[in-house]
């Protein structure tokens, strides 16, 4: 499985932050250094804005990509207009973009707007009784591949068609071509990124033959390029297209607006989605219809390209959207052909048994070895539980003696005098003795 | 070989935190490689052991134990004991307190639900002194 989310090793101290916040324990550190298990990372990047070395990064593009094709398309994520103080047109953001070398522009939006006029024109057959409900959006590429890993009973929830960016990509494309009479692989298109999980989304699409997205640009490297142009520009066109309903697509409760009579609901950041998907997958929501789930605080608004936190920029997004009118755009004919499809999300499988025998046995094992463990979570064996240190060393990934307090038990055992035992061990982990 | 065995501590009286150790029993099964049929059926027989465990018995422990064959789940409370068995098992039958039936608990399914989701279930009962409650499903064996 590929991701996007890559070390600098220079940076990393070892100081086992990520391991702790990482929603799959996809992260260990080794030698004083981080790793990721490539098969369990879900690109969410809780680890890109937690770590506090700033040692991690995300794979993107820069803006060399730019001159490789004849004519170049923005497609700016919505968050991206949010991220800017004192912004009273949205337009001044697209002619920047202009400025920068882009020949267009066509926002997220677009295709956020189309999406949600083709799932409310189709609403009664797509939350219709007799189908697997609640339908889970599919949206956020981070919450559909932690479905796919952790939560697989509730893959056949979730409608897995284009995300809004695929859509923009394939109307910016096919609009290019017949205003300029280019070759499609002449015209490029740079999606201007949230978060790693879009960027991994373009550089391996689901469901789609090829790419439609040529290169990512991340918001935070977008944003910086565009604060001084920005200030030249007097009087910016209409390049937004869309409406207020696709502007806000992006943002918690962006999706459940689109059925306002149903039992839709909105869940966001990483713990409130684990618990939600944990306890749907038990049941216990079974009122639910439609569910968006946004694996950032505050859905894109969050991802951890972006610049301003997420309330300010959502805040921000709320004032200046107010002036759009309600809609302007429908999903063409041709790509609601396109969207006709079955493709159904893979089950990702991190197991490394084949069979029952063989997992039972290393899951004995991790249990056995569970039991010898201090429960403390420190992480200083490099795991981020005790748990997930145990499952390591059950299927070969690390020594039992890894566990610093292995470590000191086998220290103490050396020592003759029990009252010396303790001696170079800090207070916390000194065994209390009686008087 | 060795079974992989859990023990879960069931917290009587305590409605709001009935179902952890069925959730728990469920990410362990599915982290086993086992078929999702098995698993559910063994969720189900979890579930209800625990209900009951709450409602009637105060609490107990929950033992799950696994290996290439069976699973099987066995319930022990130091509760009042079942007095008549057949009846027990009749579906609608129960004994619980109004209190129970209030909130929505107690309708007389937990062990007819038990029964017809294992394979085999045996139950020990000391009136007075408590109840074991035997739960075993064929990993091989015919789906139920």
């Amino acid at each position: 499985m590929s991701h996007s989310i890559q070390l600098n090793e220079s940076r990393c101290v070892g100081c086992t932050t990520c391991i702790k916040v990482c929603p799959t324990e996809a992260i260990r550190i080794s030698y004083g250094k981080a790793v990721i298990y490539d098969r369990r990372c879900i690109d969410c990047g809780r680890c890109v804005s937690t770590c506090p070395h700033h040692a991690y990064s995300v794979r993107s593009d820069s803006f060399d990509q730019l001159e490789k094709y004849k004519y170049n398309i923005a497609l700016p994520d919505s968050t991206l207009y949010g991220q800017f103080k004192n912004l009273d047109d949205l337009n001044l953001v697209n002619e920047g973009l202009i400025l920068l070398g882009f020949d267009d522009v066509y926002p997220c939006a677009i295709g956020a707007e189309m999406l949600s006029d083709y799932y409310q024109g189709m609403e009664e057959e797509y939350l219709s009784a007799d189908e697997i409900l609640p339908r889970i959006s599919s949206e956020c590429p981070a919450t559909a591949r932690f479905i796919a890993m952790e939560y697989q009973d509730l893959i056949p929830n979730v409608v897995e068609k284009l995300c809004s960016f695929e859509v923009t990509a394939m109307v910016a494309r096919k609009e290019a071509v017949e205003k300029t009479g280019l070759k499609p692989e002449e015209i490029g298109i740079g999606l201007i990124s949230p978060c790693p999980a879009k960027n991994t989304r373009v550089y391996h699409p689901l469901g789609l033959e090829e790419r439609v997205v040529d290169y990512v640009l991340p918001i935070n490297d977008v944003y910086v390029h565009l604060l001084n142009p920005m200030k030249t520009i007097e009087q910016p066109r209409d390049l937004l297209r869309c409406g207020k309903k696709g502007m806000v697509w992006g943002r918690t409760g962006g999706q459940t607006d689109m059925f306002p009579t149903r039992e839709a609901l909105a869940v966001d950041s990483t713990k409130s989605v684990r618990t939600f998907l944990g306890e749907l997958e038990d049941d216990k929501v079974s009122e639910a219809e439609f569910v968006e789930l946004g694996l950032c605080t505050q859905s894109c608004f969050g991802g951890c390209l972006t610049v301003e936190n997420p309330y300010t920029a959502k805040l921000r997004m709320r004032r200046i959207v107010a002036p759009l009118p309600e809609e302007r755009l429908k999903m063409p004919q041709w790509l609601r052909e396109k969207l006709d499809w079955d493709y159904e999300l893979e089950e990702i499988d991190t197991e490394i048994a084949d069979s029952i025998s063989q997992a039972l046995q290393i899951e004995a094992a991790a249990v056995r070895l569970l039991k010898t463990l201090p429960k403390f979570d420190c992480g200083n064996c490099g795991a981020p539980t005790c748990r997930a240190f145990a499952r390591d060393v059950a299927e070969g990934f690390a020594d039992e003696g890894d566990c610093i307090f292995n470590i000191i038990r086998a220290m103490r055992e050396g020592r003759s005098h029990e009252e010396e035992s303790d001696e170079f061990v800090p207070p916390p982990f000194r065994q209390r003795r009686n008087p | 070989m060795e079974a992989v065995t859990y023990t879960y501590e069931i917290d009587g009286e305590n409605f709001s935190a009935a179902g952890e150790a069925s959730t728990a029993v469920k990410r362990v099964l599915k982290k086993l490689r086992l078929p999702p049929a098995i698993v559910r059926r063994a969720v189900v027989c979890m579930y209800e052991g625990e209900i009951n465990m709450v409602i009637h018995a105060d609490g107990g422990v929950a033992e799950l134990a696994v290996d290439e064959e069976k699973i099987v789940i066995t319930l022990k409370d130091r509760g009042p004991g079942i007095p008549d068995i057949d009846k027990a098992m009749e579906e609608g039958w129960s004994t619980a307190s109004s209190s129970v039936r209030a909130m929505g608990f107690g309708a007389g399914m937990g062990l007819p639900n038990m029964k017809r989701n294992a394979d085999e279930m045996k139950i020990d009962t000391v009136i007075g002194t408590g109840t074991t409650v035997t739960m075993t499903l064929y990993i091989g064996g015919e789906a139920k």
